[in-house]
């Protein structure tokens, strides 16, 4: 049971990083309106082209725990990114 | 761009199982059977591969191309008419497929597979989903 909820949780997790990723692509410039301008200003590229990075990184994430490869690795950079 | 979410989701599902299948096949272990004790039976008969590829490594590129479609779809990258049509073709030839590999359980088989089923039900899903968002 620990187990199955695990799997579980995994996929949905993985879903929602990848299918923000989808939408941070499609919009880049709406999703960057969440960050702080502060933080915007402090950003040496681009605020869409940092946003399509995140939006990358979100995919990677979710795709390496979709195929539950890496999963330390995609739940730190998770952790990291939020 | 509701129906595409939950295409995207049940194409992810698809794809989770799947590697799922192709990694227990690899290493010589047997699935979780969650439902019945015929998985084995199913997952080693005679009807494991089509064209000599793996059935589980065909779900995997199927689910695979599925959810990128979706997601260009979602995205806007163009040519859109041509990638809604592969979408729906695809989708409706897995289900067709999925319809095969079930009549074969049921009748030549004569044993259920818990996996073959949950792929078969996630893309007749999706072909029920795609069927009622083009009537709305």
């Amino acid at each position: 049971m620990k187990k199955s909820s695990f799997h579980i949780l995994r996929v949905g997790l993985a879903i929602t990083f990848l299918w923000i990723g989808i939408l941070i692509f499609k919009n880049p410039e709406a999703w960057g309106g969440y960050l702080e301008p502060w933080a915007v200003g402090l950003l040496p590229i681009p605020l869409s082209e940092a946003m399509i990075g995140t939006a990358i990184i979100d995919i990677i994430i979710g795709a390496l725990l979709l195929t539950d490869t890496l999963i330390w690795l995609a739940a730190l950079a998770g952790l990291c990114l939020r | 761009m509701t129906a595409f979410a939950l295409l995207f989701t049940l194409s992810a599902i698809g794809t989770s199982e799947t590697v799922y299948l192709v990694r227990k096949r690899i290493a010589s272990e047997q699935p979780v059977c969650l439902i019945g004790e015929d998985c084995t039976l199913v997952l080693t008969s005679r009807y494991n591969k089509l064209f000599i590829i793996p059935n589980d490594v065909l779900g995997l590129l199927f689910y695979i191309a599925v959810s990128f479609i979706a997601g260009f779809l979602v995205i806007g990258i163009e040519p859109l008419a041509f990638w809604a049509f592969v979408f729906k073709l695809s989708v409706a030839i897995g289900a067709l497929i999925s319809l095969f590999f079930t009549y074969l359980q049921w009748r030549v088989i004569r044993a259920w597979c818990f996996w073959c089923l949950m792929s078969a039900f996630t893309i007749w899903l999706m072909e029920g989903i795609i069927l009622i968002s083009s009537f709305i």
